[in-house]
């Protein structure tokens, strides 16, 4: 395989969707490190596991997979958001008890299903039907060419869905990270927001999950708007470099992929690796510039 | 029902009654965070408007709770709580309080400039899926101009010094053209000459903006710079009328020494 392919009809549409889910992945981002809710994404997105167990328990395959994945990811956000609200529990506890809550539930209904084969009433939960055997590799890390030429136009219009969100509540959304409490006074209804960034942040890993996988895409989900921030003080700017950064992770670690060594390397990797040294160089660019003023 | 009840039995205070004009109106309000623990014991108070009222205290009082009680952050436990007639929430939605939060150190990293911070005052004015009319954007010019700082307007918040910042948060506050204008410990972190500008400052915008002004703090030269009225809350209303006749020595002699008990005019020691 060369480079050439890597552009051809069966290659192409990834990409264009791997491109689409980038975008909305780093304006996110910026959001994402500026409210500091990176540690609710990493607990989102563990919540993936589980919905990939209750998928394969449901024998659930195609788009009821990946919308028994996205409910369970929102039914831990809208978890994780009511139980960081209340003054109870600290919201880092709530989050760490759920990932791994989420991630026994995940492995047990994927293990129990194959004993609950024989079972009557199992078969009539799946109506017969058995999901194959769930690879956890691919969840874990992804594979961009699992995207089917269909989630092509979703990823295009999930990501026109979150950029347009952003850009309508630009003005809101910026305050509420800014300052939550003097927002909510000012008029700004931040509960709303609050889960809407949530809802948004769940639908985007459920799509990223077949590009990344579930680990991998925090990478998305924070490093363009880490990096971008280091960059630039202006928030404009900062967006504009999150989606360019993550742009140039994207699509740098797909032709790495296809052209480097035949197409031997899977691409999630090697897309985090050069998120991972562009957030350093921004490191780098921004100790020069703070040591010149 | 409210207005035979005065905060103090022995003390009349024409403030602790309720009138139609007041702006804020606190009705025997309790709270408490935990069951069986007051933070709050039956509180009534009556702000008219156009007053400026300060209330002091020592730390864990209850005074940031009475105030996020009047910011509709908290809802009381028991008792009322209404802002020119309206509950606070919907005061809130109708961008009739200004809130200048207490200085807290603004994340350095965080790409808003000055202008930027201070529209965020009109925000809830302009309303969600709309960009800001000429008449808000205006109201957020005026609001740097009036605090002296519309030369900083294109700078990184961040950059700025503690009391450039409150100055900032302050015009965030009157660019939403408030009627009642909310102080957290305004005077926290700055020095001295910097206190005198603010009190200069605050008085300049009460007559400029004919606001009702509510100022927290457990420092009493914040509270005497700039009040009419001074209030002492510890779990109960202790004090509550114009500070008249009071110094800032004996106000400052009387914090160091108890305030929570003490009246501080009419039956004083």
């Amino acid at each position: 395989m060369t480079i050439r392919d890597a552009f051809g009809p069966d290659f192409l549409p990834p990409l264009l969707a791997g491109m689409a889910l980038t975008a909305a992945c780093a304006l996110l981002s910026v959001v994402i490190v500026l409210k500091r809710l990176a540690f609710i994404g990493q607990g989102i997105t563990h919540a993936g596991f589980g919905g990939v167990g209750l998928a394969a328990f449901l024998a659930a395959t195609g788009w009821w997979r990946d919308l028994a994945i996205f409910l369970f990811c929102i039914g831990t956000a809208v978890v994780i958001a009511v139980l960081g609200r209340s003054r109870k529990v600290m919201i880092d506890t709530a989050i760490g008890i759920l990932l791994v809550a989420a991630m026994g539930v995940g492995f047990l209904l994927d293990q129990m299903r194959i004993h609950l084969r024989g079972e009557e009433w199992y078969r009539a939960l799946t109506a017969g039907r058995v999901a194959p055997p769930t690879q956890w590799d691919a969840v874990l890390f992804g594979n961009i060419l699992y995207l089917r030429s269909e989630d092509v136009w979703l990823a295009v219009g999930c990501a026109a869905v979150v950029a347009l969100t952003l850009a309508l509540l630009y003005k809101e959304i910026v305050f509420f990270a800014f300052d939550e409490t003097v927002s909510r006074v000012f008029g700004v209804r931040t509960g709303l927001l609050h889960y809407l960034l949530l809802i948004m942040i769940a639908a985007i890993i459920v799509l990223c999950m077949k590009l990344l996988g579930l680990i991998l895409v925090n990478a998305l989900l924070i490093i363009p708007g880490a990096a971008a921030l280091l960059v630039s003080r202006r928030l404009s700017t900062v967006l504009i470099a999150s989606v360019i950064l993550g742009e140039v992770g994207m699509v740098g670690g797909y032709l790495a992929a296809f052209g480097v060594w035949g197409g031997r390397l899977p691409v999630g990797p090697i897309v985090v690796l050069i998120l991972a040294l562009l957030f350093a160089a921004s490191i780098v660019l921004n100790r020069l510039r703070s040591a010149r003023t | 029902m409210a207005e035979k009840h005065c905060c103090q039995q022995d003390h009349h205070s024409e403030l602790a009654q309720h009138h139609s004009g007041d702006a804020v109106c606190v009705d025997h309000v309790s709270f408490s965070y935990v069951p069986g623990v007051r933070i709050l014991e039956s509180v009534t108070m009556h702000i008219p408007r156009g007053t400026r009222l300060g209330i002091v205290g020592p730390n864990g009082g209850g005074k940031s709770t009475l105030l996020k009680l009047i910011l509709g952050l908290l809802r009381p436990g028991e008792g009322r709580i209404s802002v020119f007639g309206r509950t606070p929430h919907q005061a809130c939605a109708a961008s009739m309080i200004g809130y200048v939060p207490q200085r807290h150190d603004v994340e350095i990293a965080f790409p808003l400039s000055v202008a930027q911070v201070v529209r965020q005052g009109i925000v809830g004015r302009t309303g969600m899926f709309r960009r800001a009319g000429a008449d808000d954007r205006r109201a957020a010019a005026e609001a740097l101009e009036q605090v002296g700082i519309a030369d900083l307007a294109a700078k990184p918040v961040g950059d700025l010094s503690g009391g450039q910042q409150q100055r900032v948060f302050l015009a965030r506050a009157l660019a939403a053209r408030p009627r009642l204008l909310v102080l957290d410990e305004p005077l926290v972190g700055i020095d001295e000459v910097g206190q005198a500008k603010f009190a200069r400052l605050m008085d300049a915008v009460h007559r400029t903006y004919e606001l009702t002004v509510l100022i927290v703090s457990h420092d009493l030269r914040a509270i005497v710079a700039g009040c009419d009225q001074v209030a002492c809350l510890n779990r109960r209303l202790h004090f509550h009328d114009a500070p008249a006749g009071l110094t800032r020595e004996v106000l400052a002699e009387v914090f160091n020494h108890n305030l929570a008990g003490v009246a501080l005019q009419g039956e004083g020691p």
